[in-house]
């Protein structure tokens, strides 16, 4: 004979395998009644995060549906049919209170049939099978594995789910998502935040005074006028950006330090715009329409690309500050072409320094704080160069108490330490008197111990 | 066929209340000693009995005797007990006729219940002599080997507290007992019942219940009842989990055990857990059963080391500790 050798009782296994099997779907039913509010909840935040930012529907819709089938695969994956093990059969027994019965009668069930019909090993082994047999029967077991009852956990999922559909509708948006949605470019986007940044009336009185100078047909005195006033509108237009500046400090610093800085640019084209336009103008009026657009301007540039470059120079050196401020010294100082020649090296240089060059030194360490960061920014070599030398010759010329306020290297460094060392010969005999005995048998112990090796022997 | 299993089934049961009910009528208290000796006795084992002087060791023993219409035989053990004093000797006798023959004297051992009082008493040689008897069922004397009668059941008893001058049994010796059971002291109640039938003009007599061939057959069937292999398993772990080395160890085995139980443990636990398993009404043999019978069927194959025996670690507590932690399932 072939194959896989007859059991005892297959009614029985097939019996248990039910029971089993409605067991274990019942527990992955109930874990996945336990799980589902969650993932409901989850879903929910998934949609309002979505609303909010903007993104496609598609990203919680497809995570809810993704979800929903999970759930469902889980709680079909838990209750397929499995052969039953010894284990569960005897947690079956335990469950029904069989005292082992059931888990004695399932491994006696899959036994193969025995050649010998009528040993009474046999009868015995039938016996117990035919007595475990009825005792199953007469268990309800779907009393004892009642169908999971979990209707508060799916109104809960249900009801999160409804809110999430609803909150992919109709919730709430930032502008940012609001603006996207209009079709406008992100640069349309960032320009539009940054002007409403700024206090309505303001924008519009310069917007007004730019148009009448564009336009024209103003006397000397009046240009002027419109100018001290474009002037005063600029000044309450930069104490407005900084007090913008400083209410949003943080969340600019969290976004990476990104400014908006197309307001001042637009402003900027428009003053010079109203220069070219009047050739007639006065020249103190000119000039000072190319001052305005030329200081508009050089507000745009310290905005973005300096400030950006400065700031992860920083971040990257780990000076807070420093090697920006350094770096925006030095561009003035050279600017104004100043000639203070040891200073304004030495500043030029840590500036540059603290913002980690590449070229020649590629990522090789450099002197000063944060070094070994190369391959960002271009080095001035020769300012590299100077600086070192001018390192150098500072530290030869050094005097504590003189031009060094606190003196930093240990004592050891400095040849002053207090602490000296002396060296010892070893003991060269063993010295009887210092070795410590063993600790005593205690009283209670000695006749164990006497008869433990008494014993031994 | 199921209805002769049945009845064998239910007969056995019948069989073995009666015993124990009819010993409870002299031995007041410890119930479940009563249960685990007759036990033993349905498992062709012997018992080891423990406890202080006066808790009614023998009377239990003389009791099971009457109980069970056996031949039964006291042996005091003493520092100059010989191994003949127990198992018998070749005397000299003479032929009517004139001349001497060698003729064989049999022993108190000859007989089915052996009470061995204060076992540790006697030099290892004499107790040698009883614990081959009890494992080979037979005695030799010369060159002739005598079959011990059917049932036969040793009863050794022993006395924890006088230490001095006594021979503590061997290991491989003490594993030869089926059981061994510690005789509690009797709780108060206990006491009055003991004293009310102890110092009246008449004392309590005890029925015979079975004889010698009922108890074989009742030994036969008690091998009859089927066990499935995981609550096998069960106790082989069990016994298993007695050797420091093993998985199933507990950490104060492991600390505190020189050696675990050998096979013989695990196979008083089987023989024992089917009989706990008929007593029942079973035709089959659960862990529960294992559990209940593993307490005197491993306490005296847990042999303690130095540090066990410093600490004085109650082998009690090990197997305890054991049962609890072993799972039934593998």
């Amino acid at each position: 004979m072939t194959g896989a050798p007859m059991q005892s009782d297959p009614t029985l296994r097939a019996t248990v395998a039910a029971i089993d099997q409605r067991r274990r779907a019942r527990a992955v039913r109930a874990r996945v009644a336990q799980v589902a509010p969650y993932a409901a909840g989850f879903a929910l935040i998934l949609a309002l995060a979505s609303r909010w930012f903007g993104w496609t529907a598609g990203v919680p819709a497809i995570a809810l549906v993704l979800v929903a089938v999970g759930l469902a695969a889980w709680a079909w994956w838990g209750g397929r049919e499995l052969p039953v093990t010894d284990a569960a059969a005897a947690s079956i027994d335990q469950d029904a209170n069989l005292a082992g019965e059931l888990h004695s009668a399932h491994w006696f069930a899959g036994r193969p049939l025995p050649d010998a019909d009528t040993s009474e090993s046999t009868s015995w082994s039938a016996f117990h099978l035919t007595k475990a047999a009825a005792h199953i029967q007469s268990v309800d077991w779907t009393a004892l594995y009642p169908p999971v009852q979990a209707t508060r956990q799916w109104l809960t999922s249900g009801a999160l789910v409804a809110v999430a559909i609803i909150a992919l509708v109709v919730g709430p948006r930032s502008r940012e998502a609001i603006l996207a949605s209009q079709g406008l470019s992100p640069e349309e986007i960032e320009a539009a935040m940054a002007r409403e940044m700024l206090p309505g009336d303001i924008q519009a009185k310069i917007d007004a005074l730019l148009g009448e100078i564009a336009e024209g047909g103003l006397t000397d005195d009046q240009a002027r006028l419109k100018m001290d006033e474009l002037r005063d509108l600029l000044g309450k237009l930069d104490e407005a950006k900084k007090e913008a500046e400083l209410g949003k400090g943080e969340a600019a610093d969290a976004q990476g330090g990104e400014k908006p800085s197309d307001d001042p640019g637009d402003m900027a084209a428009k003053a010079e715009n109203a220069a070219d336009a009047n050739a007639g103008l006065p020249e103190d009026v000119r000039w000072s329409l190319e001052d305005l657009a030329n200081r508009l301007a050089n507000a745009k540039e310290n905005q973005s690309p300096t400030n950006e470059k400065n700031q992860a120079a920083s971040e990257q050196t780990g000076e807070k500050g420093n090697a920006g401020e350094g770096a925006e010294a030095s561009q003035m100082q050279q600017a104004a072409g100043m000639q203070m020649v040891r200073e304004a090296a030495s500043d030029a240089t840590e500036g540059q320094m603290m913002q980690g060059g590449g070229g020649a030194m590629g990522g090789d360490s450099k002197p000063g704080a944060g070094g070994n960061q190369g391959g960002q920014g271009p080095v001035d070599l020769k300012a590299l160069a100077q600086a070192l030398r001018q390192e150098m010759i500072q530290a030869q010329t050094d005097q504590l108490g003189e031009n060094i306020d606190t003196e930093l290297r240990r004592k050891t460094e400095q040849s002053q330490a207090k602490v000296s060392f002396t060296r010892v010969p070893a003991p060269t005999t063993f010295d009887r008197s210092r070795a410590a005995l063993p600790p005593p048998v205690p009283e209670a112990h000695r006749s164990l111990l006497q008869r433990y090796f008494q014993r031994r022997q | 066929m199921s209805t002769a299993v049945e009845h064998h089934i239910d007969h056995f049961q019948e069989r073995f209340i009666r015993i124990t009910k009819e010993v409870g009528r002299r031995i007041v208290g410890n119930e479940d000693i009563v249960a685990n000796t007759v036990t033993a006795l349905l498992g062709g084992g012997h018992v080891l009995l423990e406890g202080i002087p006066g808790v009614g060791k023998t009377a239990l023993v003389h009791t099971l005797s009457d109980v069970l219409h056996l031949k039964f035989s006291r042996i005091q053990f003493t520092p100059d007990l010989m191994p003949a004093d127990i198992v018998g000797t070749n005397i000299v006798q003479e032929h009517d006729a004139g001349g001497t023959f060698f003729e064989f004297q049999p022993g108190p051992i000859f007989a089915n219940i052996v009470l061995a009082d204060e076992i540790n008493r006697a030099t290892p040689k004499t107790q040698s002599a009883l614990l081959e008897a009890m494992q080979e069922m037979s005695v030799s004397v010369g060159k002739t080997t005598y079959k011990l009668d059917q049932p036969f059941l040793v009863m050794a008893t022993q006395n924890p507290l006088e230490m001095e001058g006594t021979y503590p049994l061997p290991e491989a010796q003490l594993d030869r007992f089926f059981f061994k059971l510690k005789v509690k002291y009797p709780t108060e109640a206990a006491m009055h019942t003991i004293l009310e039938r102890t110092t009246q003009a008449t004392s309590a007599q005890v029925e015979r219940v079975v004889d010698g061939d009922e108890i074989l057959k009742m030994r036969h069937a008690a091998r009859l009842v089927p066990i499935a292999k995981p609550v096998q398993g069960y106790a082989i772990r069990l016994a298993m989990g007695t050797h420091p080395g093993s998985e199933h160890a507990t950490p104060m085995i492991k600390r505190y055990v020189r050696y675990g139980a050998s096979p013989r443990a695990a196979q008083a636990l089987v023989l024992a857990g089917k009989i706990h398993a008929l007593t029942h009404g079973q035709a089959f043999v659960s862990p529960d059963n294992i559990r209940a019978v593993a307490l005197p069927a491993l306490r005296h194959r847990v042999l303690l080391n130095f540090e066990g025996e410093a600490e004085q670690i109650d082998a009690d507590v090990m197997v305890n500790e054991l049962v609890a932690g072993v799972s039934p399932d593998a």
